[in-house]
């Protein structure tokens, strides 16, 4: 099982290599990774030299931007377009290869479903890693350089919080791209489990996106956020529970 | 010596019934064409043999092991249009197809001989032509050197060229592996089989091996072709065998005269004196084709099934 699992590993990570989803994952978060905190220094100049002209005699008085602008932004790119990305690599992962014939030619050799599950998730968690590694390394140096080094455990919890948080949207869009019967309803799927786990953080505290919120909190040293070390084990718990139902109904489907 | 035995096979989806239940063996090392028309469950039985769908009732056995309970028959599978990774050369596929089965030292290069594809091995299979991603779904089905060698409709996308390639290394294969093909082209079924098993809306109409098949089915059938410029004579003479009491039917097909006989003896004995004085260019008694068989009993809706051993 872990042989075939390395195999089909090597081929999951060679065919994001090959097809440029890789490159596009590293550019798009070291981008925004290495924009946070430029974007975080000049918004305030950009408001200001908007507002210049504007409207006489009313002075615009933006505060200083720090640390804590600059964290405050990494955390929303990275919850923007780390989202769309998770989404877009992995929705079609499963129900694309049933689409193109490509399952029914491979399910026929000594394939085990569950491996070919785990592979797809294994491969989008490493270059998600790889991508939210290079992302924060950037803007943890930019931090640094234009205003001062956030503190590196707290910084690592912040990074890694995102890290789970985004592993659970990959674990629930690879759950739509194997219950999906096409690429079209796998998309509308993954984009309905998606909102409706957006939705559930406005409800309740367990929710994963308060997962942002505690890291936050942990990387500016506020007390606003308490821990959610629920939020985490519900988090976990969701993206197993999708990984292990997208390997069981993959098991029981037929294949065209 | 049987390779593959098929019981009670049923599959239902829904209301609709694929499969109805037939019983179906096949022998070890023979050729075996799988024959019926559109929609008639050919491609779904053999989904359930691959292990890709599973039966409602029934079961199959395939070198001894029953499929989808857990362990895995040595099969190998060509689906009708297989899907392959465009961004990977054929050699790459087939090393990922050895790599999963663990084989130490797989025959890449000459299985990619073997179908024809040796020349084109390092270019990405993004840009095969139809035929060559079948060559490269034969490579794939062969390469773990299989026991057993499941192709769905193998030569129904090929050219002429392409068709007699495929047929001519199913025909190698023989008692090498067992081969279980499905196809609509009853010729090239008829050219490459050992036996034969006809579906018809879910149910095996027959089972038989081909030369028996062909045999059993003899028409009682002839063709008189006389010189081109002898066509009213043709004419006249299809007349006077349709005014006979011992002929079904006499086709007129310009210069060539098919002639269904009802009582073959007499036909032969007194066609014969009829054609004493025309410019015969060929006289020859037909032989049943395979799809004189096959329009013949898959019209049959409610056929019993048969197995002629």
């Amino acid at each position: 099982m872990m042989r075939v699992f390395g195999v089909q590993l090597r081929k999951e990570l060679t065919e994001l290599w090959r097809t440029r989803k890789l490159i596009i994952v590293l550019a798009v978060l070291t981008g925004f990774g290495l924009m946070s905190p430029i974007l975080a220094k000049i918004t305030p100049d950009l408001i200001e030299s908007l507002g210049e002209g504007q409207m006489e005699g009313v002075v615009i008085t933006i505060p200083e931007p720090t640390q804590k602008d600059a964290i405050d932004q990494l955390i929303k790119n990275i919850s923007q377009f780390g989202l769309l990305l998770a989404v877009l690599m992995s929705f079609g992962a499963i129900a694309g290869e049933r689409e193109r014939g490509q399952a029914a030619l491979m399910f026929a050799h000594p394939l085990p479903r569950e491996v070919f599950v785990a592979a797809k998730f294994a491969a989008q968690a490493i270059m998600f890693a790889a991508g939210l590694a290079l992302g924060a390394l950037g803007a943890y140096i930019y931090t640094a350089i234009l205003f001062n080094a956030p503190p590196l455990g707290r910084y690592l919890a912040l990074i890694g919080l995102m890290y789970v948080w985004l592993l659970c949207l990959i674990a629930l869009s690879l759950l739509a791209s194997t219950l999906g019967r096409s690429m079209g309803s796998a998309g509308g799927l993954a984009f309905v489990l998606i909102v409706a786990l957006l939705l559930a953080g406005t409800f309740t505290n367990l929710a994963p996106g308060k997962l942002l919120e505690w890291g936050r909190a942990i990387a500016i040293r506020s007390d606003d956020s308490p821990a959610r070390w629920r939020a985490l084990a519900v988090t976990v718990g969701v993206a197993a529970l999708a990984f292990a139902a997208s390997c069981a109904v993959l098991r029981r489907q037929e294949i065209d | 010596m049987t390779a593959i035995e098929i019981r009670n096979l049923t599959k239902r989806f829904g209301d609709v019934t694929a499969l109805a239940g037939f019983d179906l063996s096949v022998l070890r090392g023979s050729i075996f064409g799988f024959l019926g028309p559109n929609g008639a469950g050919k491609t779904t039985t053999l989904r359930i043999m691959a292990g890709l769908a599973r039966a409602t009732a029934g079961r199959v056995v395939i070198e001894g092991v029953e499929v989808g309970r857990g362990a895995r028959p040595p099969i190998g599978y060509l689906p009708d249009t297989p899907g392959f990774y465009g961004w990977m050369t054929a050699r790459e596929f087939l090393s990922y197809i050895a790599r999963l089965h663990g084989l130490s030292d797989p025959p890449i290069d000459a299985t990619l001989e073997r179908v024809g594809l040796a020349d084109v091995g390092s270019k990405r299979v993004g840009g095969f032509s139809r035929g060559m991603k079948q060559r490269l779904g034969l490579a794939q089905a062969l390469l773990p050197q299989p026991r057993v060698l499941l192709l769905d409709e193998p030569v129904s996308a090929l050219d002429p060229a392409g068709r007699k390639a495929m047929l001519d290394i199913m025909g190698e294969l023989r008692g090498e592996m067992t081969v279980f093909f499905s196809t609509h082209i009853l010729g090239d079924a008829e050219r490459v089989c050992d036996e034969i098993g006809i579906i018809n809306r879910g149910r095996l109409v027959i089972q038989a091996r081909r030369d028996d098949l062909l045999a059993r089915f003899a028409r009682p059938a002839f063709e008189i072709e006389l010189a081109p410029d002898e066509a009213p004579r043709l004419a006249a003479l299809a007349e006077r065998l349709d005014a006979t009491g011992w002929i079904e039917r006499a086709a007129l097909d310009g210069t060539r005269l098919r002639v269904t006989a009802r009582d073959l003896d007499r036909a032969r004995r007194e066609a014969l004196a009829m054609l004493a004085d025309l410019p015969v260019v060929r006289f020859e008694m037909l032989g049943a084709t395979l799809e004189d068989i096959f329009l013949s009993l898959t019209q049959q809706a409610d056929a019993q099934p048969e197995v002629v051993r």
